[in-house]
């Protein structure tokens, strides 16, 4: 007997199954509630996307739970070892091995899309044209030299971190600046000093950064931070603050030039670029609820267009990203005023894995227990006999 | 509704219907011919993006009031068509009728009026002094956050907000029976040369002209023009509020030439006139023809031939507009009450089946057992029946509503329940044909009747229509047809499973077939075969519903509660069939499993749209909730039960140990 032999019986054993599929499902119903109070997003992060968490049961009683993340890594891997390689190979146990085959293609699939898919959206006025996408969540700091040159950004892991008094300084080798970065909130808004609020920590001009509760929905979180620009070789500096939902960059001057800064949702390129050309909505006859939206979209690529339409069900699929019809607005738009159009925007190389996966399980169930009513019918007609 | 409507909404109808106090004597009810019925149940109106029959619209209206479908008149039954043609016609008689269903009579006592039973019906009259009261009460409970209000507060709420609906009924037509005496000395002569009454629609094609002396076009002295000014401005500023009263209904369709697809009430007809436009001749037409109908409000040859007109008219541009449909149809579907049918025949079949299973022998065979004899045999046939026929007309109320609404079977929660009921109910049935032991017979019969049973009470607490109009991500009927009606069917399959399961666990609390090792295994063996069949179409109904997530907003998986509930039942039943093949439970712990399966299912269903958060919320009425509840405190009791069982009798089979061994395993 190997020594592989009893970790490997534990990994492929139907007890390790049942413990994941209920740990599975408490995790599925506990996020599910959950969602009430704190939104999707945190609720996601914090039970599905994670390796391990509490949860506080009662209000106050913690309880220590391992992540739907690694309960499905280990769920593939007890599916490999138990449900394909430890299996018994014959007819009647074809269709459970391809339905489990099938599983192992839907995890495996869930997987990438997890690590490797970028979402995000593209909003788009009617004949305004873009080639780039916006995270929902995520946000980057940008610098560049006003008026042109290069971009340098910073992703929101180097600064998310940055809360309260903590500051980081980042150094660009090509620039003669430096930047820091403080006082880092996720949902703040600028507020200015003296006027019945408590004076702040920090006030830059007069101004200073509020913080706010954080929204359970986290697309309506804005984030905001100090930034002090200074000059690598005099050290001389001036401040700022960065707010997601500023109309302009910050402009500060060092070393001589001016700068621009922005904190903005981090955005990706697309290989084409989008027009919308004109956006169409339909109504349920005398109600305000959308029968239909739809966008009639030109797809530019090296010069050349392309008329699209894209609709809800009905996605347009170009080079590995696919663009779906998302929303509109604004929603209170009366008539005559100009409308926006929304896509999401995904890259996700295992996009049609699930797809593939529901075939595959359905043959294995539909063989598996197709043998079993039969076999069943078989006795039943026996016993009636 | 917000609550700034919503007090709004109350505050602007009590001003406005303040002269509708007035007091009258009851009428009998009118007895409208069966053609003048039948001739306005189809008149086709737009109501919540849609087009339906007049019958459908009261039929919803006289459920939301009433709490039925029908009402009891002197013994005599009135009907939905014939109430709502009472309402807008015959309004006094109409506002005779105990109309206002009120659960607890401290709502009526709390406004100052005598209370009848605890739980009574009111006529409008007879609520009519406390209106007042009632309104100015709603108007503060409306302020109260929905969480904090007391089960009175809700009803006081609700009972204004129908009382408001009634008025919006009775006083649709008022525009029409009005009349202007105008012309000639009475003033106004430049626009009414003859002196005479006018009707509304008469003095619509002249408001254009009275709109332009009215901002001063003309010669004349300064005085008379004053004085017509405000002479114009009194009728217009009339004719405006008895048009604010007609809002109700759409119920004429947009002009022959017209691309509009919206219907208009005629308050949206009366608005047009004030337009620079003005009222179009076609709109006018109708216009007129409405009020010559309830000239002739009475019962007679004159009224079928002036509603025979407008229907004529109605219909006519309707179908010119291919938008008529399935308007009769719809009316036959009603009218047919299918489901309120195959609820009464699935008693009967439960009466049936609790006698065969009381008094087997002579006219039934026994579970199980083969008589060779014609009449046990026939029994049985006739038990059989006694499910199939219910089966089959709910089978035909799901088709019909299909092609009403061209659209698979599944589209809404209540066509859920519909829906779910059916296939429990005929695999059982499939079941019982393969054993024929007569239990999967029974359970289909109570299936059948608890299933119809919530779906009639469903539409008549929410009171709201089941064919409501899309929302557009849902406007696809090849997705409809697959995920909904898959995962429909899961839902099915596990409810049934967790009713066989039921037999199972209270037969052997009660000592039910005791030792009869082949009873239970088989009981187990169906409960696990359903069990299957339900992970079956669970897991590919969860799995289609990312692909058409995927399809529209470009994510497989969203943790959207509706799509967690599917994934729970899926995980549930995947940890109770691998558990029963790692042999961690038997027989006894596969029915239990099927009990809880059984909440899962319910959480899944209704459970999670009461959270109010993801894709799939739906405000729900507070006696749906309840409902749920008890369902879980019912389920929990019989797991409790099924506890004691064990406790008192160790072992899978009824009473002798267990039947299956472990399988090992590698057996896979």
């Amino acid at each position: 007997m190997s020594i592989f032999d009893k970790p490997f019986r534990f990994l492929a054993s139907y007890g390790l199954s049942c413990v994941l599929f209920l740990l599975l499902l408490l995790l599925t119903y506990l996020g599910t509630v959950e969602q009430v109070d704190h939104g999707l997003y945190a609720t996601q992060k914090k039970y599905f996307e994670s390796i391990f968490l509490v949860h506080w049961a009662l209000g106050n009683l913690p309880i220590p739970l391992p992540g739907a993340y690694l309960l499905m890594v280990v769920l593939f891997v007890n599916l490999l070892c138990g449900g394909i390689l430890r299996a018994r190979k014959g007819w009647r146990q074809l269709g459970i091995l391809i339905a489990h085959a099938g599983i192992c293609v839907m995890l495996a699939g869930s997987f990438f899309t997890f690590k490797y898919a970028l979402n995000g959206q593209l909003t788009l006025y009617e004949r305004q044209e873009s080639n780039r996408f916006q995270s929902y969540h995520e946000w980057e700091i940008t610098l560049a030299e006003a008026g042109g040159g290069s971009e340098y950004v910073i992703g929101q892991e180097d600064f998310a971190s940055l809360e309260g008094s903590t500051s980081r300084v980042f150094r660009f080798p090509d620039l003669p600046v430096e930047l820091a970065v403080s006082g880092y909130a996720p949902n703040a808004e600028p507020r200015q000093a003296g006027q019945g609020v408590a004076s702040p920590a920090k006030a830059v001009d007069g101004f200073f950064l509020r913080t706010l509760d954080r929204d359970p929905e986290s697309e309506r979180n804005v984030p905001g931070a100090y930034a002090t620009l200074s000059e690598t070789a005099t050290g001389a500096q001036q401040e700022g603050i960065l707010w997601g939902f500023a109309r302009a960059p910050l402009v500060l001057e060092a070393a001589g030039k001016k700068w621009a800064l922005n904190l903005r949702h981090r955005s990706w390129e697309l290989p084409f670029s989008i027009v919308l050309n004109k956006f169409e909505r339909e109504l349920h006859p005398g109600t305000g609820m959308a029968k239909s939206y739809a966008s009639e979209v030109t797809r530019i690529e090296d010069g050349v267009g392309q008329q699209v339409r894209i609709a809800m069900n009905a996605p347009l699929r170009h080079r590995g990203y696919t663009l779906y019809q998302s929303s509109w607005g604004p929603s209170d738009a009366k008539p005559g005023t100009p409308l926006y159009s929304v896509f999401s925007v995904v890259k996700n190389p295992t996009d049609q894995f699930p797809l593939y996966s529901c075939i595959i399980i359905t043959i294995g169930m539909l063989v598996h227990f197709s043998l079993r009513l039969f076999r069943y019918m078989r006795t039943e007609t026996r016993r009636s006999a | 509704m917000n609550s700034i409507f919503k007090n709004g909404f109350l505050v602007a109808c009590a001003l406005m219907a303040l002269p509708a106090l007035a007091q009258s004597e009851a009428a009998a009810p009118p007895a409208w011919s069966e053609e003048a019925t039948e001739l306005f149940a189809t008149l086709p109106v737009q109501e919540g993006g849609r087009l339906k029959p007049m019958d459908t619209f009261a039929g919803f209206k006289m459920l939301k009031l009433h709490g039925k479908r029908s009402m009891r008149l002197d013994g005599v039954k009135r009907m939905p068509t014939e109430w709502l043609m009472d309402c807008i016609l015959q309004p006094e008689a109409a506002k005779a009728y105990p109309l206002f269903r009120v659960d607890d009579s401290d709502v009526v006592t709390g406004v100052g009026l005598p209370a009848k039973k605890k739980r009574d019906y009111y006529s409008y009259n007879e609520l009519a002094p406390g209106r007042t009261e009632l309104l100015n009460m709603a108007h503060q409970y409306a302020r109260l956050d929905r969480t904090r209000r007391t089960r009175i507060q809700d009803q006081v709420l609700n009972l204004a907000h129908n009382v408001r609906e009634f008025e919006a009924l009775t006083q649709f037509a008022d525009f029409a029976r009005r009349r202007f005496a105008l012309g000639g000395e009475k003033g106004l002569g430049q626009f009414f040369e003859e002196e005479r009454e006018y009707r509304v629609s008469e003095i619509l094609p002249r408001v254009p002209k009275m709109m332009r002396a009215y901002h001063g076009a003309g010669d004349g002295d300064e005085a008379a023009k004053q004085e017509e000014a405000e002479a114009i401005q009194r009728l217009l500023g009339e004719v405006d509020l008895l048009a604010q009263k007609s809002e109700e209904i759409a119920l004429f369709p947009p002009a022959e030439s017209s691309n509009a697809v919206e219907w208009r009430s005629p308050f949206g007809l009366i608005e047009a006139a004030f337009t620079p436009g003005g009222i179009a001749p076609g709109e006018l037409r109708m216009l007129t023809l409405f009020e010559s109908l309830c000239d002739s409000r009475e019962p007679g040859a004159e009224f079928e031939k002036g509603l025979g007109a407008l229907s004529a008219v109605l219909i006519g541009t309707a179908r010119e507009k291919e938008v008529f449909g399935k308007i009769e149809l719809e009316v036959a579907y009603y009218r047919a009450g299918l489901a309120l049918k195959s609820l009464v025949f699935y008693m009967i079949a439960f009466l049936l089946v609790a006698i065969s299973w009381m008094r087997p022998g002579r006219f039934f065979v026994g579970e199980g057992g083969a008589s060779g004899s014609f009449l046990p045999k026939l029994g049985n046939a006739a038990v059989f029946a006694g499910v199939l026929l219910p089966t089959v007309l709910l089978a035909w109320a799901i088709t019909m509503r299909c092609i009403i609404r061209s659209r698979p079977p599944v589209t809404t929660l209540y066509e859920t329940i519909l829906f779910v009921t059916f296939v429990a109910v005929a695999v059982a049935l499939v079941i019982e044909l393969i054993n024929r032991r007569k239990v999967a017979v029974s359970l289909a019969a109570v299936m059948g009747l608890l299933g119809l049973f919530l779906a009639n009470k469903y539409e008549m607490n929410e009171g709201v229509d089941t064919m409501p109009s899309m929302v557009a991500v849902l406007d696809t009927n090849f997705w409809l047809a697959t995920h909904v009606t898959t995962v429909t069917m899961g839902y099915a399959a596990g409810l049934l499973a967790g009713g066989l399961a039921h037999i199972y666990l209270l037969g052997r609390l009660f000592g039910f077939k005791k030792g009869d090792k082949a009873f239970y295994r088989d009981m187990s063996r169906m409960t696990y075969g359903v069990l299957c069949f339900s992970l079956l179409f669970s897991i590919v109904g969860t799995v289609l519903g990312g692909i058409w997530a995927n399809e529209s907003w470009g994510r497989f998986w969203g943790w959207d509660p509706k799509e967690n509930g599917a994934l729970m039942i899926v995980l549930w039943q995947l940890a109770v069939l691998h558990a029963r093949r790692g042999g961690y439970i038997r027989d006894f712990g596969v029915n239990m499993a099927a009990v809880f399966g059984g909440i899962v299912v319910a959480f899944s269903w209704f459970g999670v749209n009461l959270l109010g958060v993801g894709l799939h919320s739906y405000g729900f009425t507070d006696k749906t909730y309840m409902a749920l509840m008890s369902f879980y405190a019912i389920e929990f009791a019989v797991l409790l039960l099924g506890g004691v069982a064990y406790l008192r009798e160790p072992g899978d089979s009824g009473g002798n140990g267990a039947s299956i061994s472990p399988r090992s395993e590698a057996e896979g």
